[in-house]
């Protein structure tokens, strides 16, 4: 394996994780308070859709479009991608924006299916309940995979990164019985946003005719780039946002 | 039209929740476009440079809406 294929990898794994901890809440949520059987169609429907989209935008990218155009449209997306996941995780960290709680997100799901009721005959709410909350998060694992795979041409690292978390967190919801509250998201989403902002980074200017020093090999620098960068930018706002009024 | 809004609303949100990061990002793209005509060898410390300053500035516009 390829030092770019594992980065692929372990950025779609990682990212993958945080999506499939947060689908992983709705899904015991549907379960513990309506049925096991509305959650498990629920997922079952939305994992394959997501499988499909995968496959198909996934293997038609790789075969329609021309690798500097994939490149290009892809490095543009990814970037603002990873820095919308990077920016929220800065906010988070400089207490700007509230930690991500997964204890409180599973009590508010319960709450709101408590309050649908139920109807005689086939509970559709619970159903859709779990495969929204699986499709919505989903999206952006398919996202992420396509782009990661398409763009690097590693579509099976970025595959594989993404089916081992899905069984890491399929196991620990089995074995847990509960929500994953302890998986440091925001440092996950943290190490995310900096590994698809250095991606998009490369392959928008690859895109467009920048030359990398050592090419792919300019992945990790542009990885410790962002990591120094972003340090600066933490240590900088922390004390203007303890300064401030709440 | 209403349909139509929520879907760019949507995509919006799903892929960069702030204006900053998507402006900046396509300020960012036409300033390595000229880069590269420019100085081909800065091209990528530029691009860099730029994206970095997308994020700071839409760092601090937050801390700023948030103290007003």
């Amino acid at each position: 394996m390829s030092p770019s294929a594992i980065f692929v990898a372990v950025s779609a794994a990682l990212a993958s994780g945080v999506e499939f901890v947060e689908a992983l809440t709705i899904v015991l949520a549907v379960g513990f308070t309506r049925s096991w059987r509305d959650a498990f169609e629920g997922t079952g429907a939305a994992a394959v859709a997501l499988a499909v989209m995968v496959a198909v935008i996934g293997l038609g990218l790789l075969h329609l479009v021309s690798i500097d155009v994939l490149r290009t449209v892809i490095g543009a997306l990814l970037l603002v991608f990873g820095l919308k996941w990077l920016r929220k995780a800065i906010l988070r960290y400089t207490g700007l924006k509230a930690l991500h709680d997964e204890e409180k997100a599973f009590r508010e799901e319960q709450e709101r299916l408590r309050q649908a009721g139920t109807k005689p005959g086939r509970d559709w709410f619970g159903v859709s309940t779990a495969f929204n909350g699986v499709f919505l998060e989903g999206l952006e694992v398919v996202f992420i995979v396509i782009g990661l795979g398409a763009a690097g041409k590693q579509m099976g690292a970025a595959t594989i990164g993404a089916v081992i978390a899905a069984v890491i967190v399929i196991a620990a919801g089995i074995a847990l019985h509960q929500p994953l509250k302890a998986v440091p998201e925001n440092t996950m989403k943290f190490v995310v946003g900096i590994m698809l902002t250095s991606f998009g980074t490369l392959w928008l200017g690859e895109g467009l005719g920048v030359q990398w020093w050592h090419q792919d090999f300019f992945i990790p620098i542009l990885i410790v780039g962002y990591l120094a960068a972003s340090a600066i930018l933490i240590w900088w706002l922390k004390p203007v946002v303890q300064r401030s009024p709440a | 039209m209403h349909r139509l809004t929520g879907a760019v609303a949507w995509v919006y949100d799903f892929l960069a929740e702030d204006p900053v990061v998507l402006l900046g990002t396509l300020a960012a793209l036409v300033v390595a476009v000229l880069a590269v005509h420019a100085a081909r060898s800065a091209a990528g410390v530029i691009l860099f440079a730029a994206v970095v300053l997308v994020i700071a500035a839409s760092l601090w516009r937050t801390v700023l809406s948030r103290k007003a």
